[in-house]
């Protein structure tokens, strides 16, 4: 045993023992590719049939024009993030992606690491036929290729409403022209309808405000980012640059974090808010259970459209309030678009899918078959008489509202694109409205999170 | 004291090897898995090393070829074996592959749920195979001799072993061969640093005497090293013998797997049907028309239109044993009437949150699981359109279905032989899982009480990779955090992950038993070689101290009284 020789082959030999039994052969899941010769697209599922139809027909009728064969897949779109997520991770993304919610998080970051297909050539052709914020907001960094370029196509846009119940205001002895413009007092308006409803013996499952407070919708960063717009706090310069550390922007934070938080917290928000997915005040406004709630998109006017009387009568939407220093209040406005992944096996036919869609007839279609739910981006198509109605009681209003919008802070930022997707807002706002966390703690760790982000995006 | 570093640095070098083998390489994996004392940790490991497979991809095996009818041979006895031990071969077994044994495997193959084609291909062996009853798993065909020997008895190991006391953790594993290491390691300590008061281990022999041999030096070692080497033989054995285990459970949970995903298919399939039956029967008659009609109903008129509806789906029975919410919505998705009356007046979306499909529509729709926020249940609603006799929708049909019925039957535990021993032992379970928000997992289950133990969602390595879109399997720790042996798969089509999963602890029962067989027996031959090489060594030194003493009786005192003193310690 003096001999160093045996030594090393007994410890050679004993992890070869070992190790030989341990150890398996493996191999990983293969994908068919077969799937390669068909046209993968994936859509986000509509609110409503005729909105899913439009697209199904374009994308039917352009296959069979260009006998191109494609699987069309609609997702509802909180699945469609997690596929998107898990499809990109395994290196099998479809060829096409549309999503409500993708250029919140999605679409930046897929241009700045160079996943995403330079649009270019299919906006150059039509470009004058887009608004201008459209452009902008398909206008990405890509890190990976150095350059800044269209990697996504603009179809619609999006700002935030307040929509309420006409009768339910009736009810509680109130018109319409007694709702506040003043920002402190429109938001005390609604507590007191609850109040007055429910001291009249309206169920207690009756609130006044559906506002969400979870981490699962895009929603509550959505109507927190227009409180923020609201108290005029700029979390990013027009250079892209953080203004996190500016005591102004940190007091401006505290300060739209406690007034969104306060209704929940007052309980005239339904106490389910906090885990509410994007459908749900949707739901549960429609249900009649809250006399008003913001949303992000007509969706909710959109649902009723065919039933005259909700639409037009019972159903009213409503500007927001002016900011508090008595401006009037700029929206935030978001572009929805199509991506294309660059990896696409038939990036050709994908990118002439695209052009196909975005052609304004084809494109009129699918918005108008969304029931008005978003915008249109070609300011052309906004002349026809479904914009253009002035008895329409949630278009018209929509349309005033249009007139005054900002981006996103993705415009800005790719990096901010982290910060929707992990919801950091949504995160701060739900610790205040369930765990009791005070809008100073839950400001400093939200912005805490934000720099992290920031220092971390590569 | 050349042996002693020499037999240090040994122990310490097999130390170190197990500390660096444990940073990379394949070993580490098993090794880390079964020295860590954190469960998380110690189960997590394993799975780095046995990480995804393709449950899809068969592979060709040598003693399992394609049989079928006029076969002949060695496989079609065993097959024909097989057959017989699970009741569906009477026949004679003689390697033929007649229309008996063809009988047999079609039965087989249709009480599974396989392609009932009578051709015995790569998914019937494997469901064979699978398809003992669960106390008779054994670890491999190629271990069981081995297993049996070591046993003592030709029998099947798993009954060998029925455990009669307490199972040994993994930690207590690496705690064997430390005691002695540690034992040993102190000793040499001592020593070394206290010199100067260290006994003489043996009398120095005086000039011209036959000086002692090296191998005696052992005999003070022999019991820590001996101890240290039932321990690494009981620690290499768990090793071995725990990894031959994984391979027949991943399979039977495969095959569990497989058969519930065609149980979750057809589920899906048969309420999709029942959808499309229920709304063509219903949009025929007069009741759901004027329920459907601009026109407002008094309250009489509702309730005979009501009561005709509730009468009409009842004697339709679209959904069979499944007890849906079945309700009927404006086209802006206002709740008009349902089997729930409490819904009437609510909204449901027609989509997005709803499963809405056409009729032509129905077999490519992806099924949504989420969170009712009028009621908090988990729903999958299906919604397809009641169409006027122009073709017009002039309403929807919304069904809640009965995810209550699809629990139960995903988790009923599967009794596929003779004698009705689950399939997947005492502590399988096979479950569902959704994505019921963007930031939340949860049991596709009615049984609220299931989920409000998880308020964030259930999360799991299997579930997740599941959620993921990935099918495999693993030893990981399951949403409780009890380590099991679990097989996971993405049901694309049905939206949802499916995972059957056993308890670690119940699979690897038997190799835990077998461990401490061999650990026990280990001690047992090193106590009594150490007794015995002890006696050999007094009696060496009786008569090396007699040889001395007789050639110098005065020089020789001294040493002899520190051996006794040695002894006394």
């Amino acid at each position: 045993m003096k001999n160093p020789l045996y030594r090393r082959l007994l410890a050679g030999l004993l992890p070869l023992l070992v190790g030989a039994s341990a150890c398996r052969s493996l191999s990983s899941i293969g994908q068919s590719s077969d799937e390669d010769s068909i046209l993968q697209i994936w859509w986000s599922e509509g609110y409503y049939p005729e909105e899913t139809e439009t697209i199904r027909q374009a994308v039917a009728d352009w296959s069979a024009e260009k006998d191109v064969e494609v699987d069309l897949v609609f997702y509802s779109e909180k699945d469609l993030i997690q596929q998107s997520e898990s499809a990109i991770a395994a290196g099998h993304p479809p060829d096409i992606l549309y999503g409500y919610s993708i250029e919140f998080s999605l679409i930046p970051r897929l241009a700045w690491s160079g996943e995403l297909s330079d649009t270019s050539d299919i906006i150059e052709p039509i470009k004058t036929l887009y608004s201008p914020e459209a452009l902008e907001s398909v206008s990405y960094q890509n890190n990976k290729a150095g350059n800044r370029s269209y990697y996504a196509v603009p179809i619609s846009q999006q700002t935030t409403h307040i929509h309420y119940w006409n009768d339910l205001l009736a009810k509680a002895e109130l018109s319409p022209e007694q709702i506040p413009t003043e920002w402190n007092d429109f938001w005390r308006f609604w507590p007191q309808v609850q109040e007055t409803l429910r001291s009249q013996g309206q169920k207690d499952t009756l609130y006044g405000m559906g506002i969400p407070m979870s981490t699962a919708a895009t929603d509550t960063f959505y109507q927190f980012e227009q409180f923020l717009e609201a108290h005029n706090v700029s979390l990013i310069d027009s250079q892209g640059q953080l203004q996190l550390d500016d005591p102004q922007v940190k007091a401006g934070i505290v300060k739209s974090l406690e007034a969104f938080t306060h209704f929940y917290k007052q309980n005239y928000v339904p106490p389910n808010a906090l885990d509410w997915g994007d459908p749900d005040n949707n739901v549960t406004f429609l249900s009649g259970l809250t006399v008003m709630t913001p949303n992000p998109t007509l969706s909710i006017p959109g649902s009723q459209r065919q039933d005259d009387i909700t639409y037009r009568e019972r159903m009213a939407t409503v500007e927001w309030p002016d900011k508090p220093n008595g401006d009037p209040m700029r929206y935030i406005a978001s572009t929805k678009q199509v991506a294309i992944f660059a990896d696409s096996k038939q990036l050709n036919e994908a990118k002439e899918l695209v052009a196909y869609l975005v052609k304004p007839d084809i494109l009129a279609d699918y918005v108008e078959g969304a029931q008005g739910r978003f915008f249109p981006v070609m300011p052309d198509l906004l002349q026809t008489s479904f914009w253009t109605d002035p008895t329409d009681p949630h278009i018209s209003v929509a349309a005033q509202q249009f007139k005054s919008t900002r981006p996103l802070y993705t415009v800005l930022s790719p990096a901010y694109s982290q910060v929707q997707a992990e919801n950091i807002w949504g995160q701060a706002i739900r610790s205040i409205a369930a765990d009791n966390i005070a809008p100073e703690a839950a400001a400093e760790s939200a912005i805490s999170e934000i720099k992290r982000i920031f220092a971390e995006w590569k | 004291m050349i042996f002693n570093r020499g037999a240090l640095r040994l122990i310490t070098s097999t130390v170190g090897l197990f500390t660096l083998s444990s940073l990379n390489g394949g070993f580490a994996a098993s090794t880390l898995a079964l020295v860590s004392p954190n469960p998380d940790a110690a189960f997590r490991s394993p799975l780095e090393a046995m990480e995804v497979i393709a449950l899809d991809n068969d592979f060709a095996v040598p003693e399992r070829p394609l049989l079928k009818l006029e076969s002949y041979g060695q496989s079609v006895t065993r097959l024909q074996q097989q057959l017989t031990e699970l009741g569906h071969y009477t026949g004679e077994i003689d390697g033929h592959y007649g229309e008996k044994t063809q009988d047999a495997v079609i039965a087989f193959q249709t009480k599974l749920g396989l392609t009932p084609d009578g051709i015995v291909g790569v998914s019937t062996w494997k469901t064979l195979s699978a398809s003992q009853p669960f106390a008779e798993v054994s670890p491999s065909t190629a271990l069981l001799p081995l297993l049996s020997a070591l046993a003592f008895e030709r029998t099947p190991v798993a009954i060998i072993l029925q455990p009669r006391i307490p199972i040994a953790t993994p930690w207590l594993l690496f705690l064997m061969p430390m005691i002695p290491l540690t034992g040993g390691g102190m000793l040499f300590l001592q020593r070394r640093l206290t010199p100067t008061q260290r006994p003489q281990s043996y009398p120095t022999p005086p000039d011209g005497a036959t000086k002692p041999s090296k191998l005696i030096l052992w005999v003070e070692y022999f019991p820590l090293v001996g101890l240290f080497m039932a321990g690494l033989t009981a620690f290499i054995a768990y090793i071995y013998f725990r990894e031959g285990l994984v391979e027949p459970i991943v399979e039977r949970l495969e095959q569990a797997t497989l058969i519930k995903q065609r149980e979750l298919a057809h589920w899906f399939n048969h309420q999709r049907q029942g959808v499309i039956k229920a709304a063509e029967a219903l949009q025929t008659i007069p009741a759901t028309e004027n329920l459907l009609s601009q026109q407002p109903l008094t309250d009489s008129e509702y309730q005979d239109a009501y009561d005709a509806i509730s009468n009409h789906l009842l004697t339709l029975n679209a959904f069979g044993a499944s007890n849906p919410d079945i309700s009927i919505l404006t086209n802006g998705g206002i709740v008009l009437f349902s089997t729930d009356k409490d819904r009437k007046g609510q909204y449901q979306p027609l989509q997005n949150t709803t499963t809405y499909f056409t009729r032509q529509q129905a077999d490519t729709a992806i099924p949504n699981f989420y969170t009712s926020p009028i009621t908090n249940e988990l729903l999958i609603t299906f919604a397809t359109p009641l169409l006027n006799p122009a073709g017009k929708r002039v309403g929807v049909l919304a069904v809640n279905l009965d995810l209550a019925e699809l629990d139960q039957k995903i988790r009923q535990p599967m009794n596929l032989t003779p004698d009705q021993t689950n399939y997947l032992g005492k502590t399988g379970e096979t479950y569902l899982v959704g994505k019921s928000s963007r930031v939340k997992s949860e049991f596709v289950s009615a049984e609220k009480t299931r989920n409000d133990a998880f308020a964030d969602g259930v999360s799991s390595r299997g579930i997740d990779n599941a959620m993921g879109g990935m099918n495999g399997f693993g030893l990981y720790l399951n949403y409780a955090k009890t380590p099991v042996v679990g097989v996971y798969r993405w049901a694309e089509k049905q939206n949802l992950a499916l995972l059957s999963e056993i308890s670690q602890k119940e699979v690897f029962r038997p190799v835990h038993q077998l461990t401490r067989f061999v650990f026990v027996s280990g001690l047992v031959i090193v106590s009594l070689l150490s007794m015995g090489l002890k006696s050999l060594k007094e009696q060496w030194l009786r008569s090396a101290y007699a040889e001395t003493s007789s050639a110098h009786p005065v020089e020789a005192k001294q040493p002899s009284t520190e051996s006794a003193h040695e002894q006394g310690n």
